[in-house]
This record gives structure tokens, C-alpha cells and sequence, in this order.
């Protein structure tokens, strides 16, 4: 087996390219080095960790594009992903430990396609947009299209996650994500949930919900953010979307949780945390 | 017997790397899907590096590197490659650690001590970045380090008293 660590992204798809299926992907490898046989049949093993061009977050007026080898660390350490982008920076301060964060990337963590990664549903209710490289080729993809099933996407082989792109909150944007675990750090979610909406004289718009672990992908909520579009929060609106909620999931029984344990836990996280939203 | 008894370790030792380890150079030939805790422990003997769960759940096998404290179970060695590591051995050379390790024994907070150097380089790498953590921040900073034996109680006592 050889290994490669291309320095831009040019050089990393001619790599890539010539492998295809039989070369095994890597950055900070907090997750494959725990999957049994993510390096059978590979010739060559690519590390993205090199390429300086995907590890940095920039800023335009509307939106913040993060390179795929941002770290959950970078994430927290950055001003304009705590300012701009509250449902993720969230997401990344729970995500693993100190030592997961200080390894593990946005792609990575994306491209493992787990239901219950934390940086997915703030990313999904920010309406990102996945922005792919292969032999040069650019293509976009939203978020909320990438993903087909448990550890399932819609990447090719030879093809990156090159950088994602998001909506910046406005300044009367609401959001939070939330996290019910077992253990204060590295907890895989039992469930999770992420909300951003635009509050605009007591009224929501442009309301996004999505739930983690409740699915074989990260769920993006229709019912629920179609109620609330255009209300206002009072106590029963909540009460009737957090219902919506209730029903819109899919969970199933594992070794983490019940399915009825995490039904439960979506639809009292959605009345906590949106009741403090609630206009006097 | 091997620290990892994966497959990937019958792979052949093909790439040669650099690692300053605690102020030592060392030169050495890994396999591309070798994890540093082999090269650490099994290549280089340095033992007091613990390994735990090998999938990062644990903290047993921190390590600092580069300035940031990681699982060397969860690093690929050739990712390593030209990075400066410190491990639990270079409490010689080390303030931080030497400390560290003085308040563990004063205040009594090993007991099998499996998970010891792991919690003194979570406490090295919070110390030299925040000099004067509260209680929380001591917390947080080991939150990815499991002990079975004392709890936390004693370990939060001795993170903190290093710092006095």
C-alpha cells in the first residue's frame, strides 16, 4: 500500500482519480481508524490533511464558506462561525472531546454520513451547500439532498467534499442545537435537534427544522416547519409543532436508546428550547 | 503480542518518518495504516502511553502533539510525520508535567493508574493554554478521559493544585 498527501486540490484528484475505488480517503481519521475494514482491498491511502486550501473558513456579506479540513476546534475557535452561525458552533462545542475536535474535520465528519453527526443538522437548517471536486470539476450539491441512507452519500469515487457553504445568521435569526446523550463528552446522540428560523416582528420565516439519530439519515422536518412558517411562538404553537415533531420522526430501538425514548426527547427539546423565544 | 492487533499491521513498513519525541529525533519506517500509539509503544517502547479502547472513547492514550492534545490511537503515525510530539516521558524536560505530576501524587489522585497520563497531558494541555482553569474548565478539559477507579474528584483537586 502506498501513501499520498497531495498538497492542493488539483493534485489530490489527479491522485484520486487514477485509484478510484481502491483508495482509502483520510483527514483527521477520528472516525475510519475505528472501522474495522476501511482499509481492505485499498492500494493507497490519501490524506487530505496537507492540502492548505480546504482549511479555512472565509466570509462574504451573505455567507461563510468553510474548507472540508476545518477542524470542529478551527469551528470554535473562529469569530465568525461563533457570530454567524450559532446552531453550528453549538453543535461543534459538544461534538467528541478535546482531543476528537482537535482532529476531526467538517467533511469527515459529513462524509461518514452517521444520523446522529453533530455538525449535519445545524448545517441542514442553515441550507448549506456542499461544494464538490473532481479532475476539476466543480459541482453543488444542498446538504439536505447528499445523503442516501446510513454511512450512504451521494459522493463519487475520486470526488471531494472541497468546502461547504452557508447562509449566515442575520441578525434576527433564532437557532440552537440540541444534544440528548449519555455522558457530558464523545456521546453519540440518542437524539438531536436543530431549528433556525428568521423572527421578524414576531413572526418566523424561512423556519428549518432537522432531527439527528431519529432516522437512517439526518431528518429534515416538513410538517414542523411548515406549522410554524408565518406564526408567531406562543405556548400552543410550540405545543402543536413539537407534536409535529413527535410524529415526523423515525427512530428505532438500539443499543443507545428506544425508539419511544427519543420521539419523546424531540418533541420536549423542541418546547425547551423555543419557549424562551416566546415574545412577552 | 501487539499493542493493535488489527490486520493492517502485517502491512509492510514502507515510508520512512520524523518524529521529535520529547526533544529527541527519531527516524523511522511505518506502514501507511500504522496508528502512532503502535509506533509509541510497540517500535519506540515508550509504554507510558496507555492504551485503552482504541476508538478514542477513553483518553488513555493522550498525547500532545503539535501543541494539541489528541488520541494517539486515533493518528495515522505517517500523518505524524515531522510533528513535535510529548508524551507522558518528557516530564524530565517538562515544567508543566512535572507538576502536574507532583500534585497527582499529593493529592492521592492515582489508583491503578492506568488513566494517569493520559488525565497529567489533558491537564499539560490545558494549562499551557489557560494558566488559571476554574473547576469547570478543569471538567471540561478531562471530559474526554475516563477513570474507573478514584472519580474525578481527586484529579480536578491536582489539576487545580498545579496551578498554585
Amino acid at each position: 500500500m502506498i501513501y499520498h498527501a497531495p498538497k492542493t486540490l488539483k493534485e489530490f484528484a489527479s491522485i484520486a482519480s487514477k485509484y478510484g475505488k481502491e483508495a482509502a480517503i483520510v483527514a483527521g481519521c477520528t472516525d475510519v481508524l475505528i472501522k474495522k475494514n476501511f482499509f481492505d482491498n485499498k492500494k493507497t491511502v490519501i490524506s487530505t490533511n496537507e492540502i492548505e486550501e480546504i482549511k479555512k473558513i472565509e466570509e462574504t456579506e451573505d455567507k461563510i464558506r468553510i474548507g472540508a479540513g476545518v477542524t470542529f476546534t478551527d469551528l470554535l475557535c473562529s469569530k465568525p462561525i461563533k457570530k454567524h452561525c450559532k446552531a453550528l458552533y453549538e453543535a461543534a462545542k459538544v461534538c467528541g472531546s478535546v482531543q476528537i475536535r482537535n482532529r476531526a474535520t467538517i467533511a469527515g465528519n459529513i462524509i461518514n454520513a452517521s444520523p446522529a453527526a453533530d455538525s449535519i443538522p445545524p448545517l441542514m437548517v442553515s441550507d448549506a451547500t456542499l461544494i464538490l471536486f473532481k479532475d476539476d470539476k466543480e459541482e453543488r450539491i444542498k446538504i439536505k439532498d447528499f445523503f442516501t441512507g446510513p454511512g450512504k452519500t451521494k459522493l463519487k469515487h475520486g470526488q471531494i467534499v472541497a468546502y461547504i457553504e452557508l447562509d449566515k445568521d442575520k441578525d434576527n435569526t433564532i437557532s440552537f442545537y440540541r444534544k440528548i446523550g449519555t455522558r457530558k463528552a464523545l456521546s453519540i446522540a440518542k437524539a438531536s435537534v436543530a431549528f433556525r428560523a428568521i423572527k421578524t416582528n414576531g413572526n418566523l420565516s424561512s423556519v428549518n427544522v432537522s432531527y439527528g439519530s431519529v432516522g437512517p439519515t439526518v431528518i429534515n422536518s416538513v410538517k414542523a416547519r411548515e406549522y410554524l412558517e408565518n406564526k408567531a411562538l406562543t405556548e400552543s404553537t410550540i405545543e402543536e409543532a413539537s407534536l409535529m415533531a413527535f410524529g415526523e420522526v423515525s427512530p428505532i430501538d438500539d443499543v443507545r436508546s428506544t425508539a419511544e425514548y427519543r420521539r419523546l426527547v424531540v418533541k420536549n427539546v423542541m418546547i425547551e428550547e423555543l419557549r424562551p423565544f416566546i415574545d412577552n | 503480542m501487539s499493542t493493535l492487533e488489527n490486520a493492517v499491521s502485517t502491512q509492510k513498513d514502507n515510508i520512512e518518518i520524523t518524529l521529535n519525541i520529547n526533544s529527541k529525533e527519531y527516524k523511522l519506517n511505518v506502514s501507511p495504516t500504522e496508528t502512532l500509539i503502535s509506533v509509541l509503544r510497540d517500535k519506540l517502547k515508550l509504554t507510558g502511553t496507555k492504551y485503552g479502547c482504541g476508538e478514542g472513547e477513553c483518553g488513555a492514550c493522550s498525547i500532545i502533539m503539535d501543541g494539541n492534545l489528541v488520541n494517539s490511537c486515533l493518528v495515522l503515525a505517517v500523518q505524524a510525520n515531522n510533528s513535535e510530539i510529548l508524551t507522558i516521558e518528557g516530564y524530565e524536560n517538562d515544567e508543566l508535567i512535572k507538576k502536574l505530576q507532583d500534585a497527582f501524587i499529593a493529592k492521592g489522585a492515582v489508583q491503578c493508574g492506568y488513566c494517569t497520563p493520559g488525565m497529567i497531558m489533558s491537564g499539560r494541555a490545558l494549562l499551557e493554554k489557560n494558566p488559571c482553569p476554574t473547576e469547570n474548565e478543569i471538567r471540561e478539559a478531562i471530559s474526554g478521559n475516563l477513570c474507573r477507579c478514584t472519580g474525578y474528584v481527586k484529579i480536578v483537586e491536582a489539576i487545580k493544585s498545579a496551578t498554585e
